[in-house]
């Protein structure tokens, strides 16, 4: 069981942490073709909100 | 003539460090940790590497935003401290915190697993229950916050200031 958890980690390792390998590039390339723009707007709005809220917050008691 | 204090220096630091810190736990614990999802998980399920390095990506921008938050936050905390009418509160800067916490939670809970579905708490059987605790858990947080800063607001040491420890005699 171990011999075989450390051959599919050997597999694995290469293939997922690899700059320049096919599959990583194709996962590049999925990013930029599939909504990036999208996603990214929907990653940075819930930070933009708090954003908004700690400006308004910041004026708390300021003469 | 008495400054006003100007507490609002601390509370919102303290929300951007709050939400910024909340922001990697839920990362790290969530989403590296226990790999209950990622970024993009319920569009684009990490069923093969593929989509996998996919989600990484997302996970890194998601990291990346929550990485700024803290450096605004340490960098709104420094400018906090130059000035004297900043009290120096712990109950206000850790009710802040938890403000900041707990508004991630709901910001994030209600868009990104409500409204627009893109990855769920812990997807599968009782979705909804994990989305909803994670929303009420922030609730939860920000209340305790609000109190938190509420409990503080008469607090006045400034900030450098010693506080006052009984001596023991050597």
């Amino acid at each position: 069981m171990a011999a075989a958890s450390m051959a599919a980690l050997a597999l694995t390792a290469p293939a997922s942490a690899c700059p320049g390998c096919a599959l990583g590039q194709e996962a590049r390339r999925e990013v930029w073709r599939d909504d990036f723009f999208p996603h990214l707007a929907v990653a940075v709005l819930p930070f933009i909100i708090i954003g908004a809220i700690c400006a308004r917050l910041h004026t708390l008691g300021r003469p | 003539m008495k400054e006003t204090p100007h507490r609002g220096a601390v509370v919102s630091a303290g929300i951007l460090l709050g939400a910024g810190l909340g922001g990697f736990f839920d990362g790290i614990l969530l989403h590296q940790i226990l790999q209950w999802h990622n970024m993009l998980s319920s569009v684009r399920p990490p069923v093969d590497l593929l989509e996998m390095k996919y989600n990484m990506f997302w996970d890194g921008v998601f990291h990346a935003f929550t990485w700024i938050m803290v450096c605004l936050g340490v960098w709104r905390l420094w400018e906090a401290g130059k000035h004297s009418n900043v009290p120096w509160s712990a109950r206000t800067f850790i009710g802040s915190l938890l403000l900041g916490w707990g508004l991630f939670n709901v910001i994030e809970g209600v868009i990104d697993h409500q409204l627009l579905g893109v990855h769920h708490v812990h997807p599968g059987q009782a979705e909804l229950a994990w989305d909803l605790g994670f929303i009420a858990f922030g609730l939860l947080e920000i209340v305790a916050g609000y109190v938190a800063i509420r409990a503080g607001a008469r607090d006045r040491t400034p900030p450098g200031a010693v506080s006052h420890v009984r001596s023991h005699p050597v």
